[in-house]
């Protein structure tokens, strides 16, 4: 029993921890800061909770305001514009807090359709690019026949972002489901929204996925994904001393490297102070119209 | 075993001394297509295991695109058809396919089959439109045929505009008597229970109840 629970707590801690790493752009540079917020998240594991700075939460929620990292391609004034754009186009359309791993509607308005009209349901595996070239990727198999639709996301013909299901799974891009078997990446084109009470967090779908024999499109074996289950059924000897070969655990003790792939904290206090209101503003807003709409549900379904 | 540290020393440098890009998947000559409409020497074609090939690409970069005509080998036999969705990386809100898919058309540009299993991308709608000239072969009749389900797709509009608008008698009439080949009707159901959820722009999600 007591060997139980220790190996629940330990399996939190190395959950949160992992958490912590997951994107190193949206974290403060400072190793220190990224043990704290591990070490918080078993206690209080709210969306909201831990750092100083509450603001400094919304580099999960909004990972496209902070900018690309790499110093070539920064540009001040530039980032300030695209921020300002990118919160007009927000008070026009709302656009949902969404992960890898979510459900998603897009209505785009379409001039080739016939309905000039145009939906699809799908899961986001890949969510990149900073700014207004912001764009993430929905999979989905319709008719045993695997699509994709990348979409920018401050793009202005689309019409709606629906979030159907919220919950992030345990790698962040799921390239992968390419080369799983189908049903992985099915999902009904009539799916209902799923309504998660308010403050919980963002729920994690530790689900694993069956890949498909070889040939595979990427070497996975290599990129120690966490969401797939079979992986060393279809390794033959060759693979596994190349993978041994190839890895680089000494990685992640290295300060300069993690350092240029992440914004430091004070550029980040920086952005997030001068959107932060505009943001907050927005969220609420957001929840109020939530309430009516969920208030206001059951009248048709009676009627 | 020196090479071994060598490699376990500096892991970064390619083994071998090659160059390598990311794959392209380009539809060019000699790439294996996949038959999706239900003509006869499609079906068994794919069922034998022996996809067409490619034999021509009519275009001058002499890579497919969406709506491309290429020239395919097909059971000993040549035939032409429309790339109607492709593995390549596309644009920005154009749908990318996990297989090569071809309808196969004849040479007035009607397809040799009566159904096209697999979602279209709707971009072809407007392609094949500025293909067609009034002289020459039509190759608008490849939309008619596509009856598959899936919402960014041709077929998906049209049949929900036949079938779901009307929902007593004359629409179901109507969409299997253009169409016989239409397969599954929509579940009128679980379109229902949506409709107070979406959007009031979306009109035929609204109209399925």
């Amino acid at each position: 029993m007591a060997l139980a629970i220790r190996r629940t707590t330990t399996d939190l801690f190395t959950a949160a921890k992992w958490f912590a790493r997951r994107d190193c752009r949206f974290l403060s540079s400072l190793p220190e800061k990224a043990e704290e917020t591990a070490e918080e998240a078993p206690k209080r594991p709210g969306r909201r909770s831990s750092s100083r700075n509450p603001a400094l939460e919304f580099r999960h929620v909004y990972p496209e305001f902070l900018p690309d990292p790499n110093p070539k391609w920064r540009n001040s004034l530039r980032e300030k514009l695209e921020r300002a754009d990118m919160l007009k186009r927000r008070n026009q359309i709302d656009i949902p807090e969404f992960y890898v791993g979510s459900i998603l509607a897009v209505t785009i308005a379409d001039p080739h359709a016939q309905g000039k009209i145009n939906r699809f349901v799908g899961i986001c595996i890949e969510r990149k690019g900073c700014g207004l070239r912001a764009e993430f990727i929905l999979r989905n198999v319709i008719d045993h026949q695997g699509i994709e639709v990348r979409y920018e996301l401050y793009d202005p013909t689309i019409q709606r972002i629906q979030v159907l299901r919220l919950e992030k799974r345990l790698d962040d891009k799921l390239y992968y489901l390419r080369d799983a078997l189908p049903e992985y990446s099915t999902f009904p084109v009539d799916m209902d929204p799923e309504i998660l009470p308010e403050g919980t967090p963002v729920p994690l779908n530790p689900v694993q996925v069956k890949l498909k024999p070889r040939p595979w499109l990427e070497r996975w074996e290599r990129q120690e994904l966490k969401g797939v289950s079979n992986i060393e059924e279809h390794l033959k000897e060759k693979d596994r001393v190349r993978r041994e070969l190839r890895k680089t655990p000494w990685e992640k003790y290295d300060l300069m490297k993690q350092y240029r792939k992440t914004i430091p904290e004070e550029d980040q206090n920086e952005i997030w102070g001068e959107v932060y209101n505009q943001l907050h503003q927005l969220q609420i807003t957001r929840k109020k119209t939530y309430r009516k709409r969920t208030l206001s549900t059951p009248k048709p379904q009676l009627g | 075993m020196f090479k071994n540290l060598f490699n376990k020393l500096m892991p970064a440098v390619p083994a071998c001394g090659l160059h390598t890009t990311a794959v392209l998947s380009e539809v060019r000559l000699l790439s294996r297509l996949r038959v999706v409409d239900n003509s006869e020497i499609g079906k068994r074609a794919m069922a034998e295991g022996k996809p067409p090939k490619i034999i021509c690409v009519y275009n001058k970069r002499r890579v497919g695109f969406i709506g491309d005509r290429v020239m395919v080998a097909i059971k000993g036999q040549k035939k032409k058809g429309i790339l109607v969705g492709l593995k390549q990386t596309q644009k920005v809100k154009v749908p990318k396919f996990d297989s090569n898919n071809v309808v196969l058309i004849d040479d007035n540009g009607t397809p040799l089959g009566t159904r096209i299993h697999v979602p279209v991308p709707t971009i072809l709608r407007t392609i094949l439109k500025e293909r067609t000239h009034s002289k020459g072969a039509d190759y608008t009749k490849l939309l008619g045929i596509a009856t598959s389900r899936g919402d960014d797709m041709v077929a998906a509009d049209e049949r929900r505009r036949g079938a779901a608008r009307r929902p007593g008698a004359p629409a179901p009439a109507r969409g299997s008597g253009t169409r016989p080949g239409l397969r599954r009707p929509p579940a009128p159901g679980g379109g229902g229970t949506t409709a107070h959820w979406v959007c009031p722009t979306q009109h035929y999600i609204l109209s399925t109840k």
